[in-house]
């Protein structure tokens, strides 16, 4: 907060001081009023002389003015043109000559952005009529509106089959993109990200296990989104084809801010945002800790309690507490944005500072997240011909976070595992001030040294220390030649480079490791992306135009990473290396270099019918040595079939129509040095019980075959897919539909391919599983009201993604889990999409099984006439576990859509909303199944009751089998020494429904721009109320069901294990316009 | 116009034939900073050593020392593979241990870097390490991949995707030609052998060679059942075998974390009660016979317990007794080819070629290893001895059960109400479900080709 208000004072201070700018020079003033047809002032509209690179922007009521030296103006006719993205540019032909000239504009909107300029990909641009794919394009509106401090996270809904997850509502914490549909088996699928041409990197990287540790952020989340003009999203490889072997997971273009001419606008907004837990974990506060009805009870210090709250019914009048609140405060995040940018004739700069402070709704002092970003960006006109420019960035981020998940020093295992009566607040024992959990209530002053059973809560929050500082550097120079009219060659050369210092420390006492544990990690990311393009267009005859792009590119990645894990802390403090006294160091390079040629034509044919065809050649070095070069094609083709039909004036109920049809080919690196057989140094031998050798003895190092064999012939997967599509604009262009079908089949897919030991190997990476993807997308955009007082749109958006995996080289299914997980573990299947999650169930009908010999199917008073699914009761009432390894849930939804609206209101009120839904997408509650055996979830109530399986809302649903509709007993033993619970009985009990449908974005913004606003030196203020997340409808009993405990770590996503929750926020933001 | 293009033309080309030059390949690129591609011999001695002792004395020695009941499963899983519930997923691992990392990869990689360096003596010693892993192999597996398998040194050779298998006779005889070969190695007086590495045996190539012996005698006496001529052949190698107790192939400990003896490692740190004596070798024989090594070998739980050892199938009691503290001590050897196998060899074989005075004189040379005194026997009682005091001598080691196929003694009955003992070990299923070569459980055999059934046991009773 502290800093957070010096930010903002200073901010205000550079405002004010800027306060005088450049009076006109002697010569022409062009002067003049931009509106809307209806007659309301248009803000922000580009009016420039294209001859002569000058001009302007629109102020808020419309106007603009802008002059032009004398030593320019010499009574020669140019061409003023007016430009805002959303409306068709208008051009006029005017006379120069001393004085002044006023030219009015009244903007015809054109929502279908036809004819404005789309960017598709290393360094090629074209119109949106002409694309022959999907490119969805979000605008610096939408981004913005979105209150989103993550660039991934901000791109959630907002265009179909782009999948957006976050990890937590931590700060900082990670986003899951997935678009179309995962293509590859290994990786975590998420697409290639570039920034203003130059690849940047967006790994997340933790310094734990996924399935613990804490949070992390995804480095793109490194991008301040206030910088961002636009994001285009290149789904299918009919699209991403130009990048090759590395979009086949899709490719998110992002283009920042460019300074315009004319004069200097500063703006400073801030926002501050008040965030809260949004869902939480059922709980009993009946029942206290003990078993079998019997209290545990702390005979004396140093006593070790049981972990369940199997105890006797708490007496009345027994002060409770409510474990998950809590742990919750309100949450605060500050975010401050100063930007001012301008140009003259020749140059041109946007500048940005932004600090975001984020506090986490955790309680104590370690769940925030700090970023502070700056960018400027110029351009300058060296030469009429020669443009150079320069655009880099700086990140500083620190984040402090809390341990997590599958982790008995994670903050909710052992919170919601803490018997209703014990006080977690009361986390220091007063007597030793040592660390007390429910589980070691009274600490002994000699008990520094052992674990706690599970830790406290509040000791998690506010001893452990997770941190993370980072700062990283990324941007281009560039520069833009026109030798001939017709030719443009543009150069840039792109660097990011990032150092990260993370440490993670359990202190002493920690459950995990009780003699204290820190990992400290370094970690440098760097490339240098080199680039050279030309363009020559050409018009052959009116009806036949063309466009020819050659381009090279060279890239170089380096990755360093130092990770030392230290044992047992000597002091209890500091959390630094040399105060433990065992370290095990690992070190982790590579070096990865591509080099890229790629061609791409484009036909205008009559104005009409488009034609594209593009072809990259890649060699990478991580390519095996025969495989060093492949080609990815494209073509496609564009096909305004309105214009056929005699329709130019795009009127009517039919007002634009176009055809789409592409093909494209994209790859999947593989990781480097897959080609090399290598030996390990360091390793050991085990049989699997625990009992192991090492191979280096005695302080002699001892080295053998690494268990995969190098593949020499590795090469890229290949993701190769078709799509069609037709865009209508309707009922005057009121309205426009855009339907599309897609179909990619990935091959040459690299899997672990399993060797038979006796080849010396255990497995050999192999280029041999296939994998399809096949949807639709339909998107409709509605505009009801276009009045100038009044304006109302609304967006649909529908996405359908069905994924198979064809084959995996002959085998069932490839684990894709770090170890099993309380009997649910990722994998790749055959016949589903790729990272369902198996395990094991009752015994159901339907599934042919034999119990104890029946063929239970078939036989009448078992399954014989039961729907298939049906739950089997077995003769004691209870079901039966069924050992059969199988799928049990499939996180991927059967369709995710959105629902959009904006209303403006007399220019000055914005209401916005934005409905996120995801439909199916199932998450394994693994907290519910733990929680069934402690006995602190609110459904072990049931306890010392008789139920019914199938029977009022218990197992509700279909039985059958000799013991159905008979009551049992349900009581301690049916959750913790039966298959009642997540520990001893099937996982697919605690797979639930994630489907949601989410109040994603809700807000009203106000716009002042009266008088008294001038008055004060601004052109205008906004201010904004905005709520994220504020709603979700969903049946899942879990914490929100956004979530998933690995985040963008992890390439399987449906997995709840005590993860920290989602928040919902208020956002209050306020811009100060000059 | 066309001069600016010539410039554009010629800012680009150094750019691009820059990038044309070796941009993909050499240094970091290609060559993996993380991770050796190469080693001297006496690393890969020195994995295979670890590797070598992990397969004879880690989790096959407990699983054959509970079938021939000298140990016996007591919690979990080792209840039932004690009771022979096992299936082909339980031997995962085994044939990694054989061929995989430390296995015959490694060997055939060390054996290469000590002939490219001209080091005969290393290459003698790897050769006996093979013959000691591939012999095990077909012991426990009968046909083995042998001559297909590991094809690939270092990923420099085409690597043969799916191994068939070798005839286990075809493998022994293999093994012979091989240690023939090392013996002639170890011999020649050219090179250092391992040197430190070899915590056994020093790099001595006469104590390697004594070892090329008797392994070649226990290869023998294992054929020796369909083929009698083998018995004279075990004899005579047995001549030059290992010579005394000093000469012992053993695995060496230390108390350090992975250094640490297995059965100690098993029993102390990580499985405690998995595994207790088996009642038959505690009580029925040692405490029966009032063996002083029932002392040596085991404790009481308490020191007012009595001997108790488990029955198979059974569970713990509060008076089971103990493996001996010191025989299971973190820095205990665990043998594995010892000068009183060699005796015991020399005993079986001289009696098999009829040589009575000498089969007794080894086995007294035996007894007098453990401080006992000597018997006077004769006949199938002098036989019956012979391999009696091999099973107490031999105790949890891997050869215990080769002997009890081939002779059937001591007379065992099976855990339970199994009808047998199991004979064979069950191809893994990591090796089964890539490899077309491997039959599927059901058409394995029940035994090997060395243990054919119409030999089978000639009904020698305990002594």
């Amino acid at each position: 907060m502290k800093h957070y208000f010096r930010g903002l004072f200073l901010g205000i201070t550079a405002l004010l001081s800027f306060t005088a700018w450049a009076g006109a020079q002697e010569g022409t003033t062009v002067q003049g009023r931009v509106t809307t047809e209806g007659g309301a002032p248009l803000p922000a509209v580009s009016v420039f002389v294209v001859d002569l690179n000058v001009g302007s922007l629109t102020r808020d009521d419309g106007t603009y003015s802008f002059a032009i030296p004398a030593a320019r103006v010499q009574g020669q006719e140019v061409t003023l043109t007016a430009r805002l993205i959303g409306y068709t540019a208008q051009s006029v032909r005017v006379t120069l000559r001393p004085g002044t000239i006023t030219q009015d504009f009244a903007m015809v909107a054109n929502p279908l952005r036809l004819g404005e300029v789309v960017v598709t990909g290393a360094g090629t641009l074209t119109t949106r009529e002409k694309l022959p794919n999907v490119v969805n394009s979000v605008d610096s509106t939408l981004i913005q509106r979105s209150n989103e401090s993550n660039i991934v996270q901000a791109l959630a809904a907002k265009a179909p089959n782009v999948i957006v997850n976050q990890q937590s509502g931590e700060p900082g914490a990670s986003s899951y993109m997935r678009i179309r549909g995962a293509k590859s088996i290994s990786g975590t699928g998420q697409p290639l990200f570039v920034v203003d041409g130059v690849p940047i990197d967006n790994t997340t990287y933790a310094t734990g296990p996924s399935t613990g540790s804490t949070v992390a952020p995804n480095a793109a989340s490194d991008i301040n989104p206030a910088d961002i003009e636009s994001v285009e999203i290149l789904k299918g490889s009919a699209a991403a084809a130009i990048y090759g072997a590395r979009a086949a997971e899709g490719v998110v273009l992002i283009t920042t801010k460019s300074g315009r001419v004319g004069p200097t606008r500063y703006s400073l907004r801030t926002t501050m945002q008040f965030d809260e837990a949004s869902q939480g974990v059922p709980l009993q506060r009946r029942y206290g800790q003990g078993s079998g009805g019997v209290a545990a009870v702390c005979g004396a210090p140093g006593c070790r309690l049981t972990s369940g709250s199997w105890g006797p019914e708490l007496a009345p009048g027994t002060p409770t507490f409510d474990h998950f609140d809590a742990l919750f405060t309100s949450g605060f995040m500050a975010d401050a944005v100063l930007t001012a940018s301008g140009g003259s004739d020749r140059t041109t700069f946007f500048f940005s500072a932004g600090r975001m402070d984020h506090d986490g709704i955790i309680v104590g002092p370690n769940n925030n997240y700090v970023r502070n970003t700056v960018r400027l960006k110029a351009s300058h006109r060296l030469l009429d011909r020669l443009t150079i420019g320069g655009n880099v960035a700086y990140v500083d981020a620190e984040g402090d976070f809390v341990q997590k998940g599958s982790n008995v020093s994670g903050l909710m295992l052992g919170a919601l595992r803490s018997p209703p009566e014990f006080d977690n607040s009361q986390y220091i024992d007063p007597v030793t001030k040592l660390h007390r959990s429910y589980r070691f209530p009274q600490p002994r002053s000699s008990d520094t040294r052992n674990h706690r059973g599970y830790d406290n809560p509040f000791f998690v929050a506010n001893e452990a220390a997770n941190q993370l500082e980072k700062g990283r550097v990324y941007g281009s120079i560039n520069a833009d030649y026109n030798p001939l009219n017709w030719l443009t060659v543009r150069w840039a050369l792109g660097g990011d480079y990032s150092g990260d210092w993370r440490l993670e420390a359990l202190p002493l006492t920690s459950s995990t490791y009780a003699t204290g544990l820190l990992i400290r990690a370094d970690i440098i990311n760097y490339s240098i992306d080199h680039s050279l393009n030309a363009a020559a267009s050409w018009t052959f005859t009116p009806n036949i135009a063309g466009t020819l792009t050659l381009g090279q590119n060279l890239n170089a990645r380096r990755f360093r990473l130092n990770s030392t894990t230290g044992y047992d802390l000597i002091a209890p403090k500091p959390f630094a290396l040399q105060n433990v006294t065992t370290w095990e160091p690992t070190e982790t390079r590579s070096l990865i270099h591509t080099e890229s040629y790629f061609a791409q034509a484009q036909v205008d044919l009559y104005d009409q019918l488009y034609l594209t065809a593009a072809i990259r050649n890649d060699g990478f070095s991580t390519f095996g040595a025969s495989q060093r070069r492949h080609w990815f094609p494209k073509f496609g083709a564009a096909w305004t079939f309105t214009s056929l039909l005699g329709n130019e004036s795009q009127q009517g109920i039919l007002s634009f129509g176009k055809l789409r049809a592409a093909y494209g080919e994209t790859g999947k690196e593989p990781g480097a040095y897959q080609t090399i057989t290598a030996l390990v140094a360091g390793g050991s031998f085990g049989g699997g019980w625990g009992d192991y050798l090492n191979a280096s003895q005695g302080g002699l190092g001892g080295l053998f075959a690494d268990n995969t064999l190098g593949n020499q012939s590795i090469k890229p997967e290949r993701t190769k897919e078709t799509e069609l599509g037709i865009d209508l604009g309707l009922f005057d262009q009121r309205a426009d539909l855009g339907v599309t079908y897609y179909d990619s089949k990935s091959e040459d897919v690299i899997l672990s391919a399993p060797l038979p030991p006796s080849t010396g190997y255990g497995a050999i990476l192999r280029n041999a599983a296939r994998i399809s993807n096949k949807g639709w997308e339909v998107s409709l955009n509605v505009r009801p009201i276009t009045n100038a007082n009044v304006a109302w749109e609304m967006g649909f958006q529908y996405a359908k993604n069905d994924g198979e995996v064809l084959d995996l080289l002959g085998a069932e299914f490839v684990d894709k889990s770090a170890g099993t997980f309380l009997g649910s573990y990722g994998s790749v299947t055959k016949g589903w999409p790729v990272g369902v999650i198996r395990g094991e169930d009752f015994v159901r009908c339907g599934r042919g099984l034999n119990i104890d010999g029946i063929d239970i199917d078939n036989t009448s008073g078992h399954c014989q006439g039961a729907p298939a699914g049906a739950l089997y009761i077995g003769a004691d009432g209870f079901p039966v576990y069924d050992v059969t390894d199988r799928v049990i849930a499939d996180p991927n939804p059967d369709w995710t859509g959105s629902v959009r609206t904006a209303l403006t209101l007399f220019r000055r009120w914005t209401v916005t909303g934005l409905l996120d839904i995801k439909e199916g997408g199932d998450i394994w509650n693994g907290t519910r199944g733990a929680l069934l055996f402690f006995g602190t979830h609110k459904d072990t109530e049931l306890r010392g009751t008789t139920q019914v399986f199938g029977r009022n809302g218990f197992y509700e649903g279909t039985v059958a089998g000799p013991g159905a509709g008979q009551s049992v007993d349900i009581d301690q033993d049916w959750y913790q020494s039966n298959i009642g619970s997540g520990f001893t009985g099937p996982a697919a009990q605690f797979i639930e429904d994630g489907s949601y449908i989410k109040l994603r974005e809700i807000s009203v913004s106000y716009n002042l721009d009266q008088p008294f606003v001038r008055n004060l030196g601004f052109s205008s203020i906004d201010l904004r109320l905005a709520g994220r997340n504020l709603k979700t409808w969903t049946d899942y009993t879990g914490i929100d069901p956004e979530t998933n405990l690995g985040g963008a770590e992890v390439f399987v996503q449906g997995i709840d294990y005590f993860n920290n929750p989602q928040t919902r926020s208020y956002v209050f933001s306020i811009g100060l316009n000059r | 116009m066309k001069r600016s293009l010539k410039i554009a033309l010629v800012a680009a080309l150094p750019i691009v034939s820059a990038a044309c030059n070796d941009f993909l390949t050499g240094g970091e690129l290609e060559n993996d900073p993380n991770r050796p591609t190469v080693a001297e011999p006496s690393q890969y001695f020195l994995a295979v050593q670890s590797r070598t002792w992990t397969f004879q004395t880690g989790q096959w020695a407990r699983l054959v020392c509970m079938w021939m009941q000298q140990c016996t499963g007591t919690d979990r899983q080792y209840t039932s593979l004690g009771v022979y519930e096992v299936s082909e997923g339980i031997f995962d691992g085994s044939f990694n241990e054989i061929y995989a990392g430390g296995g015959l990869n490694d060997i055939k990689q060390m054996k290469a870097a000590a002939q490219s360096s001209g080091d005969l003596i290393f290459v003698g010693v790897a050769q006996v390490l093979e013959a000691l892993m591939i012999g095990t192999a077909a012991d426990l597996f009968g046909d083995v991949p042998y001559s297909e398998a590991a094809s690939g040194i270092g990923g420099a050779g085409p690597v043969i995707a799916t191994p068939k298998l070798d005839d286990q006779a075809a493998v022994y005889a293999a093994i012979q030609t091989l240690l023939d070969e090392a013996i002639d190695n170890l011999g020649s007086g050219e090179g250092s052998g391992p040197g430190s590495a070899d915590f056994v045996y020093g790099g001595d190539p006469d104590a390697w060679t004594e070892l090329a012996y008797t392994l070649k005698a226990r290869f023998y006496m294992h054929t020796a059942e369909t083929t009698p001529g083998n018995y004279a052949l075990a004899l005579a190698a047995a001549a030059n075998g290992i010579s005394s107790s000093a000469n012992d192939y053993v695995t060496v400990h230390s108390g350090a974390a992975g250094e640490a003896n297995l059965w100690y490692q098993f029993i102390e740190e990580q499985r405690q009660d998995y595994i207790s004596p088996g009642a038959f070798l505690l009580d029925s024989i040692l405490e029966a016979r009032t063996d002083p090594r029932l002392d040596e070998y085991f404790d009481k739980r308490t020191p007012t317990a009595p001997w108790e050892g488990a029955t198979p199938g059974s569970a713990l009691t509060n008076t089971t007794s103990r493996f001996d503290a010191d025989r299971i001590d973190q820095a205990a050897s665990q043998p594995i080819v010892t000068y009183v196998e060699n005796l015991l060899i020399q005993a079986e074989a001289a009696y098999r070629t009829n040589d009575q005075v000498t089969a007794l004189a080894r086995l007294n040379a035996a007894r007098a290893t453990d401080g006992l005194g000597p018997v006077a026997l004769a006949g199938a009682a002098l036989l019956n001895e012979i391999m009696i005091e091999k099973y107490i001598q031999l105790f949890q080691q891997l050869e215990v059960w080769n002997d009890w196929k081939r002779t059937c003694v001591p007379n065992l009955t099976p855990a339970l109400t199994a009808a047998e003992i199991p004979r064979r070990f069950i191809y893994p299923t990591s090796e089964r479900q890539t490899n077309p070569n491997i039959p599927l459980p059901s058409a394995q055999p029940t035994r090997n080709d060395n243990d054919p059934t119409n030999a089978g046991c000639r009904g020698q009773t305990i002594g």
